[in-house]
C-alpha cells in the first residue's frame, strides 16, 4: 500500500535530526522537530519546519516519552515519524504504539524489531538459516550457576551480554570463573536498569576480533539489496569511534561470504527498511553473526560516501510503501570512505564524558570532507544525552587519501572549551598499526597510553602564561576606560553647572 | 600662617610583576614583558567571543593559532589552544603575597570526602548516615558512560551526612559523601 508522506516527525535530537531534516527538504517534505528543556535553541531546531518542547532535560521524561511525542505527531499533522537512531528507534512498543494510530513509522516493522532487536532469538534465525555464530548460550541464561555451566562447555574467556542490548550496555568480558557471579550480577542489573529487561546470555569471547558490518535496504516489495561493508573495529569502552568502508579486512569471498549472509537473514525475516548485520571476523578470517541493528546507524555517512546514496531517502521510499531506487546490479562502490566521532570527553581520564559549555568551535570543511554535526559556538555538552559532538566523514580515491584528509580534518578542528578525543583520533589516524590496515578490536587496549594525552608541553604552558597575562591586562584596560569615560561625561556636567 | 609641608611618597617606581603558574610551573612575568613578547612573535588580534571570555589569535612559532580563554569560579583562568586546556593561575606580586598568608593562616583539615571519579548518574545507594564501613565496601553505584561503576569506601569510618538521591546526574569531583575516619590508625 502506497502512503504520501508530506509531514515527518523527527524523535530525536542533535546531529542526526538534522541529517533526516536534510533529506526532508529535498524531498519537499515539511519536518517536525522536538526538544527538551536542555535542547531549546539548539541548531537542530531552526532547521525544522515546525518545534514543540516535549518536556524536562531527562530523557526518560521527553525524547523517550511515547505517549508525548505521539501527541505532537497528532498535534502537528505529521504522517510518518523517523525515529533517527538511539532512542525509541529499536523500540518494539513503541512502533507498535505508531503502527496502531496508522502513522508511518520509518524503520521496519515491530515485529521484525522484536524478532531480531532480540539477541538470543536473531541468533537462533541466523544458525537456523546456516550463518555461521559464535558459540553461546542457546537463549538466556537465568543464574550464574547456568552461566557457569555454558561457560566450561565452551570455554572462557566469555562475554556475557544483555538481551534487549546494544551500544555496549550490560556488557562484560569474564576471563574466568571467579569472576562469572559478580559479573552476572552486574550484567543483569545494567540491562534490567538500561533496557527494563534483565535477560543477559553468554557467548564465547573471540580474541581479537575485528568487527564489520553490512548495510542492508529492504522494501516492502520483495526486495533485499547490501552496499557494502563498514569496519568498525576501532572502539573505546565496546563504542566505535572510527568507521571505514570498505573494511581493510576483507577479501572477494570474505565479503561474499558476509553480505550474502545479511541479504538472506533479511530476506527471511521479510525485514523491510533500512538494516545492518553485524559480524565478527577472527584471527583466522572467519566470520560470526553477532546481531541486527534494526534503524539507522551513526556511521551510515561512510556508506553513502562510497554509493552516492541518500540513505534516509531511501528509508522515507520504503516506509511510504515504495520500491528500493536501484537494483544490486546497480550499485557501485567509490573510492575509500572514513569516519571519526567527535566525542566530548577526557581521553586522559577512562574516556569519561567532558561536560560544559562549547565557547568556540570551528568545523572542518572542503572537498572530500562532510561534517555532521549538531552543535555550535555555545552548545552546552550536558550529562542528559550522548556527549557525541561530530562525525567527521572524508571520502578519498583510495584509503591512504581518505586517511590524509582525516589527518588534515581533525588538526583544522577547533573546539575549545570542553576536552575532545581529536587527540586520540589523530593518534589513531596515523598509528603504524592503524594505516597498515591489520588491526582489531583490541586496537585501543593494546597501544593506548592515558598519559600520552595529558601533557601540556613547556613552550604551550609558557605561551598560555604570557596570553593570560595579556588578557589580564585589556580587562583592566577596559576597567580603567570605563572609569575615565565616566569622568570625563562628569568633568563635563560639572562644567555645564560651573559656567 | 605656615601650614606644615606634607610629603607624599613618590609613586611606586618598580614595575609591575604578574607571576603565572600553569600546574608545577610558574612564571614571572613583568608588565613589560608582555608587551616584549608582543612584539617578538607578532600580532595578537581579538575575536567576537560568547560575553566573559576573549577568542584571540596568537603567533607561536611562525605560525598563527586561536586561543580561547574564559575565567575559571576560583578566579584562575581556562585557556584552550590546539588541542591543549591549560589553566593559568594568575596573580601579581601582591596578590602573591596576601593569599600566601591567608594560606598559611588556614589550617587544612584532612578531608575524607568520596568524589566522583567522572559525571554520571547515581543509580544505588548502598550506605545510610552513620552506618559503620570497612575500606573497599560498596557505597554508591555511579551509572556513567553506559557502565555501572562501584564507588567504595577510601578508608575505615562512620558514614557522615549524606544527602545525597538515588536517580540524580552529578559533576567529576563531585563529593558524594564523607567519611569520617574511625581511630585507631
Amino acid at each position: 500500500m502506497k502512503k504520501n508522506i508530506r509531514k515527518i516527525l523527527i524523535a530525536n535530537r542533535g546531529e542526526i535530526a538534522i541529517r533526516v531534516m536534510k533529506t526532508c527538504r529535498a524531498m519537499g517534505i515539511r519536518s517536525v522537530a522536538v526538544f527538551s528543556d536542555a535542547d531549546r535553541g539548539s541548531p537542530y531546531l531552526r532547521d525544522a519546519d515546525e518545534t514543540f518542547h516535549i518536556g524536562p532535560s531527562t530523557a526518560r521524561e521527553s525524547y523517550l516519552n511515547q505517549e508525548k511525542i505521539l501527541t505532537v505527531a497528532r498535534t502537528s499533522g505529521a504522517d510518518a515519524i523517523h525515529p533517527g537512531y538511539g532512542f525509541l528507534s529499536e523500540n518494539p512498543q513503541f512502533v507498535e504504539a505508531v503502527e496502531k494510530t496508522g502513522l508511518v513509522f520509518i524503520g521496519p516493522s515491530s515485529a521484525s524489531i522484536r524478532t531480531l532487536g532480540d539477541k538470543t532469538s536473531a541468533r537462533a534465525i541466523a544458525r537456523q538459516i546456516g550463518i555461521p555464530v559464535v558459540p553461546g548460550s542457546d537463549g538466556s541464561i537465568t543464574s550464574p550457576g547456568q552461566a557457569l555451566d555454558v561457560a566450561r562447555t565452551i570455554g572462557f574467556p566469555v562475554l556475557l551480554k544483555a538481551a534487549a542490548g546494544g551500544g555496549g550496555k550490560g556488557m562484560r568480558v569474564v576471563r574466568e570463573e571467579g569472576e562469572l557471579a559478580a559479573a552476572f550480577k552486574m550484567a543483569t542489573s545494567e540491562a534490567a536498569s538500561s533496557f527494563s529487561d534483565d535477560r543477559v546470555y553468554l557467548e564465547k569471547y573471540i580474541l581479537n576480533p575485528r568487527h564489520v558490518e553490512v548495510q542492508i535496504l529492504a522494501d516492502a516489495h520483495g526486495n533485499v539489496i547490501h552496499l557494502g561493508e563498514r569496519e568498525c573495529s576501532i572502539q573505546r569502552r565496546h563504542q566505535k569511534i572510527i568507521e571505514e568502508s570498505p573494511s581493510p579486512a576483507m577479501n572477494d569471498t570474505l565479503r561474499a561470504g558476509l553480505t550474502k549472509s545479511a541479504v538472506n537473514l533479511a530476506a527471511h525475516v521479510g525485514y523491510t527498511n533500512a538494516g545492518t548485520v553485524e559480524f565478527i571476523v577472527d584471527e583466522s578470517g572467519d566470520y560470526f553473526f553477532m546481531e541486527v541493528n534494526t534503524r539507522l546507524q551513526v556511521e551510515h555517512p561512510v556508506t553513502e560516501m562510497r554509493t552516492g546514496l541518500d540513505l534516509v531517502r531511501e528509508q522515507i521510499i520504503i516506509a511510504g510503501g515504495g520500491r528500493l531506487s536501484l537494483k544490486q546490479e546497480d550499485v557501485t562502490f567509490d573510492g575509500h570512505s572514513l569516519e571519526c566521532r567527535i566525542y566530548a570527553e577526557d581521553s586522559a581520564n577512562n574516556f569519561s564524558p567532558f561536560i560544559g559549555t562549547i565557547g568556540h568551535v570551528l568545523h572542518p570543511s572542503g572537498a572530500g570532507i562532510r561534517l555532521d554535526t549538531g552543535i555550535e559556538s555555545g552548545s552546552r555538552i550536558s550529562a542528559h544525552y550522548d556527549p557525541m559532538i561530530s562525525k567527521v566523514i572524508t571520502h578519498g580515491s583510495s584509503r591512504r587519501e581518505a586517511l590524509a584528509l582525516m589527518a588534515g580534518a581533525l588538526e583544522r578542528y577547533e573546539i575549545y572549551g570542553v576536552k575532545t578525543n581529536l587527540d586520540l583520533l589523530i593518534w589513531v589516524i596515523n598509528h603504524p598499526e592503524f594505516s597498515s590496515g591489520i588491526f582489531d578490536t583490541n586496537f585501543l587496549g593494546r597501544n593506548y597510553r592515558p598519559e600520552m594525552f595529558d601533557r601540556i608541553p613547556a613552550e604551550v604552558a609558557e605561551l598560555a602564561a604570557h596570553v593570560a597575562a595579556l588578557v589580564h591586562l585589556r580587562a583592566e584596560d577596559r576597567v580603567r576606560l570605563c572609569a575615565e569615560v565616566h569622568d570625563a561625561s562628569w568633568t563635563s556636567r560639572r562644567s555645564d553647572y560651573l559656567r | 600662617m605656615d601650614l606644615p609641608q606634607i610629603r607624599l611618597p613618590e609613586v611606586n617606581p618598580v614595575p609591575r610583576m604578574f607571576i603565572a603558574t600553569v600546574g608545577e610551573s610558574s612564571y614571572e612575568i613583568p608588565e613589560s614583558g608582555i608587551r616584549e613578547w608582543l612584539d617578538r612573535d607578532g600580532m595578537v588580534a581579538f575575536h567576537p567571543s560568547l560575553p566573559g571570555t576573549e577568542l584571540l589569535v596568537v603567533r607561536r612559532g611562525g605560525k598563527d593559532g586561536r586561543v580561547y580563554v574564559r575565567p575559571l569560579p576560583d578566579g584562575s583562568m581556562e585557556l584552550w589552544m590546539d588541542r591543549y586546556r591549560v589553566v593559568v593561575g594568575l596573580q601579581d606580586e601582591r596578590h602573591r603575597l596576601l593569599s600566601a598568608f591567608i594560606r598559611a593562616a588556614l589550617e587544612v583539615r584532612a578531608d575524607c570526602s568520596v568524589k566522583a571519579p567522572m559525571p554520571g548518574l547515581i543509580r544505588e545507594i548502598a550506605v545510610r548516615t552513620g552506618d559503620v564501613v570497612r575500606k573497599g565496601q560498596r557505597l554508591v553505584i555511579l551509572e556513567a558512560m553506559k557502565m555501572e561503576n562501584e564507588i567504595s569506601a577510601p578508608v575505615d569510618g562512620t558514614v557522615g551526612a549524606c544527602r545525597l538521591t538515588t536517580g540524580v546526574n552529578v559533576d567529576k569531583d563531585e563529593v558524594l559523601l564523607h567519611i569520617i575516619p574511625s581511630s585507631g590508625h
